[in-house]
């Protein structure tokens, strides 16, 4: 009894952020500076959501796109790459591996300046690609690092008889490889997913038109710097997250069922 | 007190009016008397042989337009974008486009954008940025045209003559260019909650720095929050060094360069003679107590923020709390009581306000000399920048052209006063302007010559986040003053010494 | 446990992996490094174009004084000399060695515990909720977490009620603004430091753990932490290795805790090298300078990460 018990208790804590969100997200500002941390006043603020709505919707459209893009492309090259690493032998390919890891260890503030004039020398300013092509560049690293660390650890006897049979290294990934990666490709998408969706500042810098935005850039266009009043836009930007939050929440259980299917699939061992 | 509403340029029928005006032919605006149309016909206004549309990030000022909506809660705002008309009509080749306020103008954008050549042609941005953080040669120097007539301005023969001196000396670079024109003073004021004042039995503002002391007492005593912000190291240190230094030494500081005002170059002098230096002059830093006491009577929440930088929206802030009626007072800038009035479910209650009251008694370096008025100056909302070709490959001889005329043409007394009026959040800086009703007590401040001196916090950025971070961990009462002391001591001297490298200063002059 | 504590478990791992880690399965064709190209090819054009063009450019920055804009002037070795008489910096090479230290456990031990528990939670029904419920919180960006943090340190915060609460009131702290405790607040936030990533790589790793071992254990009597001991930390070995790399390259990138919370402050009492990097770059203009420290500290976590990999490769198996 002590292990579901106790789960509920972390649960609680790790999603507590949530609750938070919700519960600040339905009031005013002087409604959260009384009390952030449970429902004191009334009434509750649903025109919140509204407003916040009436903002960023057409942005879900835009950053829905280069998500979903980014994502496929990065897992894509990624995988290939990864398996490559894993089961191929060439030469350099230790000194290519590093190379390629290196990237994990340059902070995306410093390569800020001279990414954003590359992407304005492609002509690629306020076109989706120009955030495209670098967050499937930048996923890279980290999803190889991943994906070659699994498919080492895949066991040689499933490849046995498929190489027996004059199975490529193409089919190999494709029949083989991938169906067993299942969950540790969900667990990749999740991490880009969540990262490419709420990326501010390249595409502030990038999407500059106000008609095509993407979510996160719209989020903070209420929080634009103002000598003005500007204290009612706290709780608007929690409700506008919390919306931009849905398709990821059922994005989320719908690749979780993924997940488990790759678990009791196949056999993972490492 | 309501500030705004009673002053608006476009309240009620006139309002009404004037839109018409606006959106009707060239010809009938002259005859119905839109001010700076008239003038300008009376002036030469230059021809403008440049086609095309220049990109206006204004910030706070943005004007509701095409694309443009108004940001919930707020009001919106008109008068750039009349004005951005009446120049079309002037110039039918020229458009005005004006970027949504959500822009990113951030240090690192900025400097992103600048580096790409994608900034965009006239920019709003904190003139210390463009004098000490923003690489140099971004913006155009203005200094030459401030010195040429303004062609909007009947009979003017040099823009800067309109102009606020002290202001347009404070503003400047160190090596002498102007990089925005800087219309607006923010006022920094006590406003307080009378209701709360009233609840204590405070029946009259303070007058002494003991009385606030003793009005924080008797409010704690009742239960209630004297004060929130965040420990203000760049107001306070104009009005304790302001005072304690007095008005001989002030002047002193100011002649070390030719024009009025204390700029950077005159401080770093300054240093160098031991006048505002630490370890010489033990005035520098005697008002650091008084601080302590005062903010020991704040919010702690609000105090144990960090001073640079931004905090999460949402983080307890003066405004917020008072805006909530949690706490008593705020020592804050002239936007406070809009900022209470347009707060979504704000608590009722009547905004008052206070100077900074006689600083006698905080020590024994305590003048006559009236500083309150020294606190708060032209960092606000009207600070207007040309991005330069290098910083923007859209900007072109041509374009400049353009978009230094319309610079000049909403940079007129008149015209200053109408944008920054319609806010209701600042004074316009202009000769001859007036400020909204609430203002006008406070106007003597920008009349009368203007000495602001924080101690050369400015010399470096580096220094300037610096010496802010110490004077917030002394009042929160993490270091002692000797510490402090010792910190602050090398922080400027850092400072200076990078200064006099970076600006080819020759001490052996003074 | 320490973070060496865990490396030193890798090596004992089973018979059964160990006969095939060394082995590389595939088809047999002299010209199969030619596929090998091809298949990473796509990722070193990407890679090249958008990833290390940028950096590359950023890095020349390193042994110049630049400030972004206008053209570089070449100093040779001068940033790193100043540097290394930059009382700031210094400290917070101390700084990042604290948090590393401590952040490294902390990032990996409770992920591991949770993953475990959800583990043994009977039904697969109550496994998929637990792990969707520690998962979801992702959707928030992470400047809310921070927030409740912000409310929880603060003078009149969460923590300080509760200390006064039981009776542990001299314990009370600015916990954010007390140059003492800062650090330490910042390492300590995130309680209860259950990283979905983490959680979800460890919990793939114990569900491939062959069902026979664990029969086999349970037929012995094994009782749960011996059992997880002897089998489960060893038998996911490969997923300890991957997180402790990973752990040792982004811990010390933690950027954002110091850059919204505490802005370096107190004083310099939190302020990181990636923190450091950030505020001269982009808060004092010396992009040269910033651009030097990420080239110093870009060598030394490769250099941890290199000496890392090869440790772990070259344990027999």
């Amino acid at each position: 009894m002590w292990l579901p018990a106790g789960l509920i208790v972390l649960a609680f804590i790790s999603l507590y952020p949530i609750i938070y969100a919700v519960i600040n997200s339905l009031k005013t500002e002087p409604q959260s500076t009384v009390n952030p941390f449970w429902f004191t006043n009334w009434p509750l603020q649903w025109s919140n959501f509204l407003i916040a709505f009436e903002t960023i919707w057409h942005a879900f459209f835009t950053s829905a796109i280069i998500t979903s893009v980014s994502v496929v492309g990065i897992i894509a090259l990624a995988s290939l790459s990864g398996y490559a690493f894993a089961r191929i032998p060439f030469p350099a390919k230790n000194v290519l591996f590093m190379i390629i890891f290196g990237l994990l260890l340059v902070p995306g503030f410093l390569t800020l300046i001279p990414l954003f004039i590359e992407i304005k020398d492609f002509g690629l300013l306020d076109h989706d690609l120009g955030l495209i092509l670098p967050y499937i560049a930048g996923g890279q690293a980290f999803a190889i690092f991943v994906f070659r660390s699994f498919f080492s650890g895949l066991p040689d006897e499933i490849f046995e008889s498929a190489v027996m049979d004059g199975a490529s290294d193409l089919t190999l990934y494709g029949r083989i490889v991938m169906p067993l990666s299942i969950p540790i490709m969900v667990t990749i998408a999740i991490i880009n997913v969540v990262g490419i969706w709420g990326d501010y500042v390249l595409p502030s810098l990038v999407m500059n038109a106000t008609g095509h935005r993407t979510l996160a850039v719209a989020i903070v266009s209420f929080e634009a710097p103002k000598f003005a009043p500007s204290l009612n836009v706290y709780n608007i930007e929690l409700a506008a997250y919390l919306l931009a939050s849905i398709p990821l929440l059922f994005l989320f259980s719908f690749l979780m069922k993924y997940f488990i299917q790759g678990m009791t699939s196949g056999s993972i061992k490492m | 007190m309501t500030i705004g509403s009673d002053d608006d340029y476009r309240k009620g029928d006139r309002f009404v009016m004037y839109r018409k005006i606006t959106l009707a032919a060239a010809c009938c605006m002259v005859l119905a008397g839109a001010g700076g149309l008239v003038q300008a016909k009376t002036a030469k206004i230059p021809a403008i042989h440049w086609k095309g549309t220049i990109n206006f990030y204004a910030q706070s000022l943005t004007p509701v337009g095409p694309g443009i909506k108004q940001v919930s809660g707020e009001r919106p705002l008109h008068a750039l974008y009349d004005l951005s008309v009446q120049f079309n009509h002037l110039y039918p080749n020229v458009h005005i486009h004006f970027v949504n306020p959500a822009y990113n103008s951030s240090n690192q954008a900025v400097i992103a954008n600048a580096a790409a050549g994608t900034l965009k042609d006239m920019m709003w941005n904190q003139y210390e940025n463009y004098d000490f953080v923003f690489p140099q040669g971004i913006a155009y120097n203005l200094m030459p045209y401030f010195r040429q007539p303004n062609p909007y301005i009947p009979g003017n023969k040099h823009w800067i003559g309109v102009m606020n001196p002290s202001i347009v000396k404070e503003t400047l670079a160190p090596g002498g260019q102007a990089y925005v024109v800087d219309g607006d003073w923010l006022a920094v004021n006590f406003f307080y909650n009378k209701t709360l004042f009233k609840k204590a039995g405070i029946t009259t503002t303070p007058k002494t720095w003991a009385q606030l002391l003793q009005d924080c007492k008797r409010l704690k005593a009742h239960g209630i929050t004297p004060g929130a912000d965040r420990p203000s190291y760049d107001w306070w240190s104009r009005v304790f060094l302001g005072n304690y230094l007095g008005v001989p030494t002030l002047k002193k500081i100011s002649s070390f360069s030719k024009s009025p005002g204390i700029s950077e170059f005159d401080n770093a002098i300054a240093y160098y003679k031991g006048i505002i230096n630490p370890q010489k002059n033990p005035r520098i830093m005697a008002w650091w107590p008084a601080m302590r006491q005062l903010y020991h009577y704040w919010n702690p929440n609000t105090t144990a923020l960090p001073v640079n930088g931004s905090v999460p929206a949402g983080a307890p802030t003066g405004e917020s709390l008072f805006a909530a009626g949690k706490v008593a007072m705020v020592f804050q800038g002239s936007w406070t009581p809009n900022a209470v009035k347009y707060t979504k479910g704000h608590a009722k209650f009547a905004v008052g306000s206070f100077p900074v009251p006689s600083l006698t008694g905080t020590s024994k370096y305590a003048t006559k000399y009236n500083s309150s008025g020294d606190a708060g100056g032209p960092q606000a909302a009207f600070q207007f920048a040309i991005s330069t070709p290098q910083a923007d490959h859209a900007m072109n001889a041509g374009k400049f052209q353009a978009a230094l005329d319309f610079l000049r043409f909403i940079s007129t007394p008149q015209h200053d006063q109408m944008i920054v009026n319609e806010m209701g959040n600042m004074m316009p800086t202009f000769k001859g302007t007036t400020p909204i009703k609430a203002f006008r007590p406070l106007q003597t401040a920008m009349t009368k010559p203007w000495y602001q001196e924080d101690g050369g916090q400015y010399m470096t950025a580096e220094e300037y986040a610096t010496i802010r971070s110490i004077f917030a961990e002394y009042v929160g009462g993490h270091i002692s003053l000797k510490a402090a002391a010792s910190q602050y001591s090398k922080a400027v001297a850092t400072g200076f010494h990078q200064f006099v490298l970076a600006h080819h200063v020759n001490l052996a002059k003074y | 446990m320490q973070p060496r504590g865990l490396t030193a478990a890798l090596p004992e791992t089973s018979a059964r992996t160990v006969t095939h880690r060394r082995l590389v399965s595939g088809p047999n064709s002299s010209r199969r490094w030619v596929i090998g190209y091809l298949f990473i090819l796509p990722t070193l054009v990407f890679v090249g174009v958008f990833s290390y063009y940028p950096a590359v450019k950023a890095m020349q920055g390193a042994f110049s004084n630049w400030n972004g804009f206008n053209p570089p002037v070449f100093v040779g070795l001068g940033n790193f000399v100043q540097m290394f008489q930059d009382p700031v910096f210094i400290a917070s090479l101390w700084h990042v060695l604290i948090w590393t230290v401590v952040g490294i456990p902390l990032s990996l031990i409770p992920p591991f515990l949770v993953a475990e528990m959800i583990f043994h939670l009977g039904k697969a029904r109550s496994q998929y909720v637990f792990r969707t419920m520690f998962i979801v919180p992702m959707v928030l960006p992470g400047f809310v977490g921070l927030l409740i943090w912000l409310f929880i340190y603060q003078p009149t915060g969460l923590l300080n009620q509760f200390l006064g609460a039981v009776g542990l009131g001299f314990l009370r702290h600015q916990w954010l603004a007390d140059p003492h405790t800062a650090l330490g607040a910042l390492i300590g936030m995130g309680f209860p430091w259950i990283g979905a990533f983490q959680l979800l790589v460890l919990y793939a790793g114990l569900q491939a753990i062959p069902m026979e071992i664990l029969d086999a254990a349970a037929v012995d009597g094994v009782g749960t932490w011996s059992r997880i001991r002897a089998i489960d930390i060893p038998m996911i070995r490969g997923q300890w290795k991957l997180l402790f790399i990973l752990a040792i390259v982004s811990v010390p990138q933690n950027l954002i805790a110091p850059l919204i919370l505490t802005d370096g402050g107190p004083g310099t009492a939190t302020v990181t090298p990636v923190f450091y990097m950030y505020q001269t770059a982009i808060g004092y203009g010396l992009y040269g300078y910033g651009m030097a420290i990420a080239f110093l500290l870009f060598l030394v976590m490769m250099l941890l990460a290199i000496v890392n990999m090869k440790y772990i490769q070259s344990q027999p198996d």
